[in-house]
């Protein structure tokens, strides 16, 4: 079955048609003029951008996948997390289409999706990558920072996220102390190159609370606290080790959860996944943990699934499909969720999906 | 169109030519440290207006320049002493930094914002071109609106019909580029979003209380949800704009309040707006927004918030002094809040609650 998806919870407007685990087209419509490495959504952007360049991402999927609307099988579409008025745009798009076609609609959440997109394969079935159940699935970004036990499709236990701000954000606000630019991402990634991690001695936050929850703000408010007591020269002239010291800690806290979270579940499979990914001294980070613990780390098989796109949300969609995970005719009960329970739509689908079963 | 290849030895020739090619105000593709790149004079309108029609592209979006150092930018943007330090830092690199404008350039290459983007990049023809021409020039990607970049001159000629291949004077083919992705794109600009002041509201203070901790400030959020707001979400929405730094305690406060109805509160800085559907007592949902990421006043008209201002809603709003159309909110008759929140140390914080 063919599955046409839809994707529009940050800033990114993307639809694809896939087929099983098989993208047959991925189309993504990006700003050109803001590569955003670290995501974040632009809310001048979001709303009217995507009503005004959903019908032709969704056309152009059609026609590169070779198919006809007519083939499509089911449409799935993203409820949330994310900006509401910017779901809202793909979600109407998604039920009108799901009507006119007289065709299923299958919920998907932003977080799941990017679980799938390590399992997607191209046109050829290519990569063979067998689902390595369970896993530990982590999701750093500018919005989340979550760490998810998956011991099965569709079956998600979240460990631990973060209680306040997230990581990228935290990134972007220490990058604002310092008088630097936004996305702060980037620019602390690039002065941390150059500087000392050491220069300044902040408190890794939670490590010693026992769980797997993190929290920002603290870190965010102490490092506030401690550049407000430096000179505006020295800190000038400091740019790169303040950079380095916060980027350290605030990866730190990410490592020592994700230690703890791979230690006490045993798991041998670890999928990460997020727009802070990006940074190269986090990927080396977990990749150096893994190999300590001798665990596998799976990123996505092709750079285009790594940010935001549909075609991760059709590979998500199958499964919930064969699930039984889906609405017929009446879409009322889906509606879009700024922050959901990862479990809404899953194991315990409100009323209307478990009839559809 | 002439297509001439550049190698290590003719370089400083190819140079020439397309410098002369830019001098007169023509259309020239070049190689770049990303892709390759469309490139006239940025100093004539003229000139710019040919890589919009190329393009097919309207001038709003902003078209960067290349610039060959430092003083460049300081000569064509504004930038701080503060900021100085970051680009000595972060240049030459891939990056494209959006500054304030002097305005000395075309004004096709800024968006209605005022804005300038510059790229101060490490390649030896790029840097050579720069020093002969002595005038900035355009640097986006070879393309038709709405297509990737090119990194291979034949398939980039291959996308373009002969006419769109008269409006270019010189290709200049340094064979196949390496595939970097494009550059990342930093806002070093000012705000331009106006703030509102509550000294032009008829603010009437109602509480003022200093809290030594976090659990503290938790306590005095569910205080002033008890004693000023409950009451009002009986016959409307209400409104409380936070405003206090970075690491205030603004979430705090709305964490509060959420743990009153048993609601992990997040900051929604990335999100822009959580929603929360209650329904206990007087209040419908709690809508957490954030307005930090704001940079102007149309971005607040579309988040369509005036339907979320109906009786029982309550409304955080975190960097509320953005809400620039605070007055279109007033008008539906929602109570209006104002929480001044200070940094007194560490951990000690005063709240001034005013009612508007």
């Amino acid at each position: 079955m063919k599955i046409l998806s839809i994707e529009t919870s940050c800033d990114e407007t993307a639809a694809a048609v896939t087929e099983g685990r098989r993208v047959l087209s991925n189309v993504v419509f990006s700003q050109i003029n803001i590569h955003k490495k670290y995501g974040g959504v632009y809310p001048a952007l979001a709303k009217r951008a995507h009503e005004e360049k959903l019908p032709i991402v969704v056309k152009k999927a059609v026609k590169n996948a070779g198919i006809d609307l007519g083939e499509i099988g089911a449409i799935a579409v993203t409820f949330g997390p994310g900006l509401v008025v910017a779901l809202e745009v793909g979600l109407r798009k998604a039920k009108k289409l799901a009507s006119e076609l007289k065709k299923p609609l299958i919920p998907v959440n932003h977080l799941e999706a990017h679980f799938y997109s390590c399992w997607a394969q191209n046109r050829n079935g290519r990569p063979l990558r067998e689902f390595a159940f369970p896993f530990l699935g982590l999701v750093v970004s500018g919005g989340h920072t979550s760490l998810i036990l998956v011991k099965n499709h569709l079956d998600y236990q979240v460990l631990g996220q973060t209680l306040d701000d997230a990581c990228g954000e935290a990134l972007d606000k220490a990058a604002k102390v310092l008088g630097l630019g936004y996305p702060g991402g980037p620019i602390m990634e690039e002065l941390s190159l150059k500087g000392d991690p050491d220069f300044l001695d902040l408190p890794v936050p939670m490590k010693t609370h026992p769980g797997l929850n993190l929290s920002y703000s603290g870190l965010k408010t102490s490092f506030k606290n401690r550049v407000a007591r430096l000179s505006q020269k020295t800190v000038r002239k400091n740019l790169p080790g303040l950079a380095a010291s916060f980027q350290q800690v605030a990866f730190e806290a990410i490592l020592v959860k994700l230690k703890r979270a791979l230690l006490t579940t045993g798991t041998k499979n670890l999928v990460a996944g997020g727009g802070v990914l990006a940074n190269k001294k986090l990927r080396l980070l977990i990749k150096q943990l893994a190999l300590k613990l001798g665990v596998k780390v799976f990123f996505p098989p092709f750079p285009k699934l790594v940010g935001d796109n549909a075609a991760m949300v059709g590979v998500a969609g199958y499964y919930k499909y064969q699930e039984g995970i889906y609405l017929k005719k009446n879409f009322d009960p889906l509606d879009r969720i700024a922050r959901p329970d990862l479990n809404l739509w899953t194991k315990n689908p409100p009323g209307v999906a478990k009839r559809a079963r | 169109m002439k297509i001439i290849k550049l190698t290590l030895a003719n370089l400083e020739k190819i140079a020439n030519s397309a410098q002369k090619a830019l001098q007169a105000g023509n259309l020239i593709v070049i190689p770049s440290d990303t892709a390759y790149g469309l490139a006239a004079r940025a100093d004539s309108s003229k000139a710019v207006r040919k890589v919009l029609d190329f393009k097919g592209r309207l001038p709003d979006k902003g078209i960067s320049v290349f610039l060959s150092g430092l003083a460049a930018v300081k000569k064509y943007a504004f930038i701080s002493s503060g900021q100085l330090e970051v680009l000595r830092t972060l240049l030459p690199g891939a990056f494209t930094l959006i500054l304030d404008s002097r305005r000395l350039l075309s004004s096709l290459l800024e968006p209605a914002d005022k804005t300038l983007g510059v790229r101060v990049i490490k390649h030896e023809f790029v840097s050579q071109l720069l020093k002969k021409t002595g005038f900035p020039f355009t640097a986006t990607s070879a393309n038709l609106s709405g297509r990737g970049p090119h990194y291979s001159i034949p398939a980039f000629l291959k996308t373009l019909s002969d006419r769109k291949k008269k409006q270019l004077s010189l290709v200049i083919d340094a064979g196949r580029l390496p595939r970097r992705p494009v550059s990342t794109v930093i806002r070093l600009t000012s705000e331009k979003i106006k703030v509102i002041r509550p000294g032009l509201l008829n603010p009437r203070l109602v509480l003022n209380q200093r809290t030594k901790n976090p659990m503290a400030t938790i306590k005095l959020a569910q205080k002033i949800y008890q004693d000023f707001l409950e009451k009002k979400l009986a016959s409307r929405a209400v409104g409380v704009i936070l405003r206090g730094g970075l690491g205030s305690g603004k979430t705090v406060f709305a964490q509060g309040i959420g743990r009153l109805f048993n609601r992990q509160l997040f900051s929604p800085t990335f999100v822009l707006m959580d929603e929360h559907p209650i329904n206990r007592g007087n209040l419908r949902n709690i809508y957490h927004l954030d307005l930090y990421r704001l940079e102007n006043p149309e971005e607040i008209n579309d988040l369509d918030l005036t339907h979320f201002f109906q009786k029982g809603n309550l409304l955080l709003f975190e960097w509320g002094e953005k809400l620039a159309s605070f007055g279109e909110f007033k008008k539906t008759g929602a109570a209006f809040y104002w929480l001044q929140i200070e940094a007194k140390g560490e951990n000690i914080r005063d709240f001034k609650l005013y009612q508007l």
